[in-house]
Parts: C-alpha cells; structure tokens; sequence
C-alpha cells in the first residue's frame, strides 16, 4: 500500500525538467513538494495529479470558449444545451467524484490517527516558541527529534494563543489550540534536518517562530532525547531542560 | 400562483440543509459520548455512532425524494415548478455526494 | 410590449396626450434632490448608488495602497522596511477594506444604482433607508480609516481569531476599532439587503412577473437572501467578542467555558456565503453582458437559475473548509469537502451557459468582453485551484500559506474585480451619458492582467514552498527571494495599469463623446432611458409583455417618455411607483415614496455616535445614543400614511390600484418578515454558540448553572402570549371598525412585563464572567428582553398612529406589520425560555467535558 503513494518519486524528475529557471522552484527546506515522509509524499502524489488534471480541465475550458469565437458552429451543432448539460454537469462531476473519492481514501491513510503503535511527543506552543517533550520526559526547546522509520504522534496544545505546527516536508499541519488537544501522525523516511514553521498569525512573534526536525536513526534519536540506556550517563545536549 | 411556490425553489435544497445540520451536529454529540466505541452487534457490529449517522443519511435521503416525487408530478406547471423540481434533483445528488461519506470514513477521529 | 395592449389604448383615449417636456418637468421638480446642502438629504437611488461605488473605489485604492506596501515589504528576505507591529495592521487592514469596505459595498453601490432601472420602477422600496445604509458605511469605514492614521488600526488578521483577539493578547483598542466598526458597516449590509430583496419582490413594471425578470434581479434576489441569512451569525460573534473585551463575559476563553473555535464557527459561517456574495453579483453583471456582446439572449436562462440556487445553499455547507486544520474527525471534513468540491459545479454550469451563448450568437469584440476574458482565464484558475484546496489532505499542506493568498487573489480579483471593471466600462455610458475612446482601456488591461498574473501565478508555487500567511519576514535559507520579489514587481506593474484605468475613466468623463440612448443594443430595459439618466429614472413606467432581456429599448424608450406608459403624470406632489403581485407580476399597489431628507443623516450620525461611545467605554452615554437613534428611526414614520381612506386611484393606462398603506402586504411588510428572517438567524447562531460551548469546549460543567426561576419564566410566557393575542385582537377589532386602543395597550403592557421578567431573569444569572455558560444565559435572556422591549415599542406605536388618524379598516398596515413581530416575539421569546432551561439542565447533567 505504501509503495504505491511512492510512485510520486516518478513526478519529481518530471518538476525537476520543468524549466531552467524552475530546476530549483520544487526543492527547499519547507518544501511540500520535496517530501520525506509518507503522509507528504502521499499528498504531493494528489497535489501533482490534481496539477496534471487541473491543466488539462484549464486548456479544455480555454478551448471552448475559443471555438465560441472561431468555430461556433461546431459548438451549435453539439447543441447549446447538451454544451451545458456536459460541459457544466456530468463531465465535471465525474471528475469531481474521482478526485473527491482518492482524496477520502488517501485522508483515511495520512489523516486518521489510528490505532497502531506510534511514538508519543507533546508539543506545547506558546508566544513564540516550541516546547517538545519526550516520553521519558527529556524537552527541547525549537529542535524536534524523531526517529526514522517510525510513526510519531505528535500531541499539540497551546499554552496561550491559536498556533499551528508544520512541517512541510514529512506532511500537513494542524493546529495547537488552547484549551485542545490535537494529534498529528508523521513519519520521517530518512535521516536528515527539515524545517518546521507556525502556520497560524500568532502575534508579532510570527514569522521567526520557526523549529527544525532532526531525524535521527533509532539509536542516535535515544540518544539525542535521553532514552538511551541507563548506562549511557550523558544527559542533557542542546536544549536540555 | 402565490407567493409560496416561491419558497419551493428552496424546498429540495432546505432538505439538504436540514441533513446537513443534523448529520454533523449528531456527529459531534456521538463523538463526545463515545457512541464511536459501542459496537453493536445486532446491527453486525457497527457502532451506534455509525448507524445513527446512517440513520439520519437515509431519512433525509428519503424526505429529498418525496420533495422530488411531489414536484414532479407538477413539473409542468408554469415557470417556478420546473426550476423548484430541478433544484430538488439537483439537491438530491448534493445529498448523495456529500454524505455518503457515512458508511465508510473515520467518525471520531 | 412594443406593441400596443388593449388597456393601452384604452389609457390613451382616456387621457389627453402629454407633452414629455411638461411631464419630465414636474417629475424632476418632485425627484430632484436640490443642490447644495440639499444633497446630503438625498435619498434617490441614482445619486446613492453612484455614491456607493465612488466610495467603495477610493477604499479599493486605499486598501490596494496597503497591498503595495505589504509587498514591498516582502520583496527580499529580511526587509526592515515595516515592523511586525505595522505589518500585521497593514494586512489586517488590507483584507478588511477590501472584503467589507470595497467588495461589499461596490456591489450594493452596483444594485442600488441599476436595480429600479432593470426591474422597471423610479426608485427602490426603501429610499431612505438606502441613505441611511449609505452613511452607516461611510461613518463606519472612517472610524476604520481614522484608527489606521491614527497607528492603531485592528492586528489580528481580517478574521480576528481570539484569542489573540481577546483583550489578553490585544489589550489595546485595536480590535474594538474593528468589532465595532465593522458591525456598523454591516448595518448598511443587512439594511440593503431588505431592501434588494423586497425590492425584487415587490416593486417591479406590471407584467413583469418572475419569468419575466431579467437575470441581474434574480442574481441579486438570491445575493440579498444570502446576506440576510450569512451576515447575523458575524454580527453576533462580534458583539460576543465585544462583550469579552468589554465586560469580561468569557465565551471564547477556553480557561472558563468558553472555546476560540466557536469565534471560527461564527466567522466563517459568515466568511465563506461572503466569498459568493461577492461573487454572484459579478456573475450577474456577466450575464448581462455576454448576451449584449454576443448578439443572443442568455442560453439556459432556467439552467442559470436553478445553478444559482444551488450555490446559493451550497456555500452555507462549506464554511468549514477554513477550519480543516482544527481537528475536526474525518467523516465531519468529508461533508465539508464534498460540498466544497461539489460547488464548482453550479459554477460550471454558469461559465457554460455563457460559452454557449457566445456561440449561439455573433459575438462581438469589445472592451467589457476584454476584461471578461481576463475574468474567464483568471476564474477558472481560481476555481480549480479552490477544488484543490477542498481536497483534506492537500488543504493540510496548502491551509494558511501563500497558496491560499493566490487562490483567494484568483478567485476574488477574477471573480469580482475584472467582471466589475468589463461592468463599469458597460455601463459608463449610462452613468454619463458618454461615450468612451477606449484608447487607454487596453493597455491598461494588459498592464492589471499580466501584473496580476506575475504576481500571484507563482506565489502557489511560494506557498507550497512553505511560505505561510502573514509572515513580515522569512529567512534567506527558505530560498523565497526570487519568487517574493518577482510577485512584489508584479504587483507594481498591476498598479500602473490601476492608475492608467482611473486615467481612462476620467478622459472618459471629460472627452467622451455624447450619444442618445443604447449605445450597445442591449436588449434590457436600463437602457429605455435617457443618459445620463434622470432622477426619476422611467417618466412612465413600461408594461412587461416579454423576457426582460428580449426587449426593445429604444421603442420603448421614446414611449415612455412620452409619457404612454403607467403613472405618466404626477399628482398631489407625490413620488409614485407601483407594486405588483409578487410571482405572477400583476400592478397591485400604488407606492408612494417618501422625498429627500435630513433623516437618514441624523440617524446615522447617531449610530455613529454611539460606536464612538462604546468604543471610548462610555457606556452611560452609548445607551442614550441608542435610544436617540430609536426616536429618530421612528421620526422617519412621521410623513407616511394618510388621515383618510383613498380606494383605488387611476394609474394610468386605464388601471387603478390603491395606495401601498391601503393594501395587503405592501413592501414595509415584507421588510418586516424579512428582518425577522435576519433576526431569526442571529438567535440560532446563539442557540448553536450554546449547544457548541457545552459539547466541545474544555472546563465544563460549570460550578453554578444558571437556571431561571420557574416563576419568573411561567409568568414571563404567559405574557409574551398575552402579548401575541392582544396584538392581533387589536388588528382584528381595527379590521371590524372597532377601537384597537385597549388591546394594543395590553399588549404594550404585555411585552412591557415581559421585557422586564427577562430583564429580571437576565440579573439573577449567577457570575456571568465566571462561566461561558452563564454569560450565554445572560446574553439569551438580555436578547428575548430586547424583543420583547421593541415589541411594547410597535404596539406603542401603534396606539399613537391609532390616535393620530392614521388608521382605519382599510389603513391597518401599521398594525399588520406589529403583528408579524408580536408573534415573532412571543415564538422566538419561548424558544428562549426554553433554551434557557435546556442548556441549564445540560449543564448540570451532560457529563464532564473532555
């Protein structure tokens, strides 16, 4: 099932060739379209569907409305009618059920927090910072660890304000909302440093309230947030509470 | 005709409407009381929440047909009965499309 | 109705022929507003409308002003051109002007203006309440304006989500200058909305019945219904939230029983309508013209109905497309999705429609068609786009970056701003009665089109690069130089072709060429007039034989100017239009219009004064304010109506109707139904806040519900139903010939107890700052209060006209539309009784909040 939303691997050579000046437009350190993980990658195989399809649905509406001008007699003797009954109802709601039925399926997978097992980090937001905490209560401050490979939940609460966490490159973001408490499940692929951003207006403090994700293999990730065995006396590093 | 059939131009769409309200304002009181959990096994192990949910889809499903069914006998008549009888199918399929995400998504979560 | 009709003839032979410059005389000496100070007392709908869109145009240039420095803020990365204090008023600021100061009223500017002309009447049903919308909007907007120079203008993004809204976070007025300021703005909203609708409804030329209407006035029907229904639910959150900055009632503060979503919930109910508020007049002004320019009626005239209709119930399901990232379960975002996705298709529908009258006709190329094509290019982008936001799992990604600013941008500019622009150059000529040189429009074209295209095409691809909303700055590692700055140049090139459109429309004003009617051949009616078009709009008012939009203006015209139609005449120094049946077009009224005056002004510098009051927390004198605006609203009534019974009299063309006040359901009836309609949404939305607060806001249950006395509330409906029947025995003795006076007593006396067991019940609410339930207990039972206070006022009122001669079996319209709302009172008053028990009760018993 996972291999298949890999199949968006095949859409980046293609955004890569789009273009001399576009060679870097899909890649970035925020960037949804260069994904990580399996949530991102699932939805910018939908994003670039819709793309392809939306273009195409674009050029066909163009068309038509040049044939108005040009060649309105083809368009009278498909009938004004039947141009309405299928231009306005019955192609466009075929597309739309399409669409509408992978985007379900595919929310199914990348937005239902399930019942598996996964990872648990809090992520407590407040004016302008990201406090995460670890299940051995080890915290970070802006520096997310994760391991590779693994489902994580993260647990988002807001100690004052609405903000949002997202981190572009391994899937979508959701909102710490004061008063609630969401979850978001990621998973990174591959070891690495990705950006992660407030998406929510949050005050003056808005723009720089930024965090990075450090994705670690398994080992290196026990290490980095404390939960290496006892043995290991070395507590503490950055952000260290 | 009077001013009523005025209103028929709402009529399949206020059905619509009224699904609308109780489908989602049901979710979320079964979300709160956890009716997601109750499976019941009389109804093949669908929890409460789900059939609930189905329960009101086809009740308004059904009452979006009557309102096509009545208008259609008088589809005929004058300007406003058409245009009344076409936005009832119109909103009929709205229903269908809309809320048939009942029997298969995710309720709670 | 180029043709002759037997009643015609038979009007002819009746009466003498008329001289039109003798009628066009005495009709300008009645519906000319004088010049000089007179003007501010204007009410006519002409001069209104052109006033609308003239302010509406300057806050579009001041909100573009903010535009501009927004993205010159965002040119490079790291730009210290603004702080982040400034920065946030400045887009705040942006979205607020141009969705409440620019969109909204541009479009009413729109309707008032052409609305009359379209439907075949001289003037709109509520004159003076069109002047009274008219200075809410300008006083309102100024207050905006006044905070923006004075530093501090509203921060918290144009939605104002709390609680960084809330006083914690926005402790300064900042926010208060935008609650309150914009609720008064809406005034003009809600107040035009009663009038479009009931204008549609009732004041159109005798035969036009509703198949007969042309496409603009259903558009508009349905635009103006939405708003009566999309506007109460943000006017009642942002008296809410204005009660929590104000006095402390906690309804969004999620530490006492109140939760933020419910600000979204409230917002964007209001939010989403608004986007096809804005957009289905634009749509309409489309379907106008495309038919001109192809040469050939609207195809699928029905099939564009039906498709409005559609959009219309559709986009009250979709609000929560702006809430996908709240957490919500799948299932809940699924309807939201798939109404959201299913939209497009109404949509479809119509740009079909138009392509096919395109190619049904000989289509002509000329400048509207110009900016129509920049409208269907940029649409259509826009629109799939919108389909891509509406799918969940993209919308995670897309949710609050820059590609949502360059969808909204898509659909709201080519949505809204170039249909608007093809519109202007439409009807220009009717507003001036010039023709253009069109030497400067194409360019300018070009310059707004390319301009916006660099500017917001790329910025999906900024957003999807992890761009979000509202940032004043981004780090240079993001690598969103080039694209920020390429959209910031883009940006600047629009403006120059802004600037080149305002220069054309001046050498328009100034150079054009003058011409005598219909220079486009239309086919509808606004153009059976002279240009520029005089006061009274129609010298005598056409009679509707066919489609409004298979007409003959010019015929027609020079028969209606010579006065052959209804009303070619003036009498008793009255200003005359006429009402017809509502569905089948049938004259059944004779309406008489109330001339210029200062009134609408007063009133409107006295709601003014009371914003200012509340927002410099002088609540004493805010509520004498509130009561001067009541005496003078009710001042307004002072000059309608009669002292004796008139029957039916000549209208012309050997038919006779009675005065309006004389009738059954005159538009002052309707208005009434329609307020209640508007009023009735409001209370829901406060029913729905109760319910919402108590299933899914944190820190429930409260520790003192507050349950009404049983007492109190048993007495209280009793009399809110003692009040209902006394209000109508009063009609019914009116009817019978009898004296009204006692039982409109009682029933002033009623509503008058009632309005102070709710008052009572109101003050017995324990704490109503500890809990959000019991600042909502509070504020239902205030509202019941309220209603019933200005149903002792209707019934009041009715007394005095009773004693004042006014009324009689046949003059009963006072009492009539007291009636409508005794019974709307007394309802709505026990819902609330009942609510109040209700939520009480769930409160104690509803288990413990998650």
């Amino acid at each position: 099932m996972r291999e298949r939303f890999r199949s968006g691997v095949l859409f980046r050579p293609i955004c890569l060739l789009a273009g001399g000046l576009l060679l870097s437009a899909c890649t970035g350190p925020l960037s949804a379209l260069q994904p990580e993980g399996p949530a991102a990658r699932g939805t910018g195989t939908l994003w670039w569907i819709m793309l392809f399809a939306g273009t195409a649905i674009f050029l066909a509406v163009a068309a038509v409305l040049m044939l108005a001008f040009v060649r309105p007699a083809w368009l009278r003797r498909f009938g004004e009618t039947r141009l309405i009954l299928w231009g306005g109802l019955v192609v466009p709601l075929v597309i739309l059920s399409g669409l509408v039925t992978a985007a379900l399926a595919l929310g199914e997978r990348v937005l239902v927090v399930g019942q598996g097992e996964a990872l648990r980090i809090e992520a407590m937001a407040r004016q302008w910072t990201w406090r995460f905490r670890y299940p051995g209560g080890y915290e970070t401050d802006d520096l997310l660890h994760l391991p590779v490979g693994r489902d994580v939940d993260i647990v988002l609460t807001s100690a004052d304000v609405i903000h949002s966490f997202w981190v572009p490159r391994l899937g979508g973001k959701l909102d710490a909302i004061p008063g609630h408490v969401n979850v978001i499940r990621l998973r990174a692929d591959r070891p690495g440093t990705y950006g992660g951003v407030c998406a929510e207006y949050c005050g003056i403090g808005h723009a720089p309230m930024r965090f990075s994700v450090e994705a670690h293999e398994e080992d290196a990730f026990a290490q980095a947030v404390g939960l290496a065995a006892a043995s290991d006396t070395a507590v503490g590093g950055e952000g260290a509470r | 005709m009077r001013p009523r059939s005025l209103l028929l131009l709402g009529a399949g769409f206020t059905v619509w409407a009224m699904a609308f309200v109780a489908l989602y304002a049901m979710l979320s009181v079964g979300c709160r009381f956890g009716w997601d959990d109750t499976a019941l096994d009389m109804a093949g192990g669908l929890s409460l929440q789900r059939l609930q949910l189905i329960a009101i889809f086809l009740v308004h499903l059904a009452a979006g047909a009557a309102v096509v069914m009545l208008l259609r006998r008088r589809r005929g008549e004058g300007f406003l009965y058409p245009l009344a009888y076409f936005a009832a199918i119109a909103a009929l399929g709205a229903s269908v499309f809309s809320f048939a995400g009942v029997f298969f998504l995710s309720a709670c979560q | 109705m180029s043709r002759e009709t037997p009643q015609d003839r038979q009007g002819a032979a009746a009466a003498p022929p008329v001289n039109p410059i003798r009628l066009h005389r005495e009709l300008a000496a009645l519906w000319d507003t004088p010049a000089g100070w007179q003007q501010l007392g204007a009410v006519n709908h002409t001069i209104l409308g052109k006033r609308f869109i003239l302010a509406a145009f300057f806050f579009f240039g001041v909100g573009g002003l903010l535009a501009m420095l927004i993205r010159v803020q965002l040119a490079t990365s790291g730009t210290a051109f603004v702080g982040p204090e400034i920065y946030g008023q400045l887009f705040t600021m942006h979205g607020t002007v141009m969705m409440f100061l620019f969109a909204i009223p541009m479009f009413e500017g729109f309707a008032i203006y052409l609305l009359p002309k379209l439907l075949g009447a001289r003037d709109l049903a509520f004159p003076r309440l069109t002047a009274y919308g008219f200075w809410c909007y300008i006083f309102g907007a100024s207050i905006l304006l006044c905070a923006m120079i004075a530093g501090v203008a509203p921060d918290s993004g144009w939605f104002m989500y709390t609680p960084l809204s809330s006083s914690t976070y926005t402790p300064g007025i900042n926010a208060d200058v935008w609650l309150l300021g914009i609720t008064f703005v809406e005034i003009s909203a809600l107040s035009a909305a009663v009038e479009i609708t009931v204008s549609v409804l009732k004041v159109r030329a005798p035969g036009m019945s509703l198949a007969r209407m042309p496409i603009m006035a259903w558009y508009l029907l349905i635009t103006a219904l939405m708003m009566l229904f999309g506007f109460p639910p943000l006017i009642l959150g942002s008296i809410l939230l204005e009660l929590e900055r104000a006095a402390d009632l906690p309804f969004f503060d999620p530490t006492r029983g109140g939760d933020s979503l419910l600000w979204q919930h409230l917002f964007w109910l209001f939010g989403h309508p608004e986007v096809y508020i804005i957009f289905l007049p634009a749509a309409g002004a489309i379907s106008m013209m495309i038919p001109t320019f192809a040469r050939h009626e609207l195809v699928g005239y029905r099939a564009v109905i039906v498709a409005v209709i559609a959009m219309a119930f559709l986009s009250f399901g979709l609000w929560v497309h702006h809430m996908f990232t709240v957490g919500i379960p799948h299932l809940a975002l699924a309807f939201f999705s798939a109404a959201s996705g299913l939209v497009a298709i109404p949509t479809a529908v119509q740009i079909f429609a138009w392509i096919a009258t395109l190619a049904a006709g000989r289509p002509r190329f000329d400048v509207p068609m110009l900016y129509l094509g920049g409208f269907f290019f940029i649409f259509v982008v826009g629109g799939l786009t919108g389909v891509m936001l509406a799918m969940v799992p993209f919308n995670w990604q897309a949710h609050d970056t820059h590609f949502v600013v360059a969808h909204l941008h898509y659909v709201l500019v080519g949505g809204f701003v170039f249909p608007m622009m093809a519109a202007t150059y439409y009807w220009l000529p009717h507003f001036t009665g010039r023709l253009a040189e069109h030497r400067v429009s194409k360019p300018a074209f070009w310059l707004i089109f390319l301009g916006f295209n660099l500017t917001f095409f790329h910025m999906h691809l900024t957003g999807l690069r992890g761009m979000p909303r509202r940032i004043d700055t981004y780090p240079v590692e993001a690598r969103l130089d080039w694209l920020n700055l390429l959209s910031s140049v883009g940006s600047f090139v629009m403006t120059i072709g802004f600037a080149l459109f305002v220069v054309d429309l001046v050498v328009h004003m100034r150079f054009g060429r003058r011409f005598r009617r219909n220079p486009w051949a239309a086919r509808t009616l606004e153009w059976a007039m002279p240009t520029p078009t005089t006061s009274y709009a129609f010298a005598s008012l056409p009679h509707i034989e066919e489609r409004g939009d298979r007409l003959a203006p010019d015929a027609e015209g020079a028969r209606l100017a010579a006065g052959r139609g209804y009303l070619g005449f003036t009498r008793n120094g009255w200003m005359e239009t006429l009402g017809v049946d509502m569905v089948g077009g049938r004259p059944d009224q004779l309406i008489v219009l109330p001339r210029q005056t200062f009134l609408p002004l007063w009133s409107g510098l006295l709601t003014a004064a009371m914003v200012l009051c509340l927002l410099a927390k002088i609540y004493w004198l805010a509520l004498f304010a509130f009561l001067a605006v009541v005496v003078s609203l009710l001042a307004w009534t002072g000059a309608t109506g009669a002292r004796q019974d008139m029957g039916a009299l000549p209208i012309g063309n050997g038919a006779s109707a009675r005065p309006h006040w004389e009738t059954e359901a005159p538009p002052s009836w309707w208005a009434m139904v329609m307020t209640c309609a508007a009023e009735a949404t409001l209370f829901s939305s406060l029913l729905f806040g109760g319910l919402f607060l108590w299933l899914v806001a944190p820190q429930w249950p409260p520790a003192r519900p507050a349950l009404p006395d049983p007492l109190l509330a048993g007495a209280c409906a009793v009399l809110l139903v003692l009040a209902a029947f006394a209000g109508r025995g009063g009609l019914a003795a009116l009817l019978q010939q009898r004296s009204p006076a006692l039982r409109l007593g009682v029933c002033a006396g009623a509503h008058g107890g009632a309005a102070l067991l709710f008052a009572l019940m109101a003050a017995s609410v324990p704490v109503p700052t500890a809990h959000a339930h019991n600042a909502t207990a509070l504020v239902l039972l205030s509202l019941c209060g309220l209603r019933a206070g200005f149903g002792a006022l209707l019934a009041a009122y009715g007394l005095w006209r009773w004693h004042a001669g006014f009324l009689s079996a046949a003059r009963s319209l006072d009492l009539r539309i007291g009636r409508v709302w005794h019974d709307y009172a007394a309802a709505t008053g026990l819902i609330g009784i009942s609510a109040a028990f209700v939520f009480a009760w769930l409160a104690t018993t509803g288990g413990t909040g998650s």
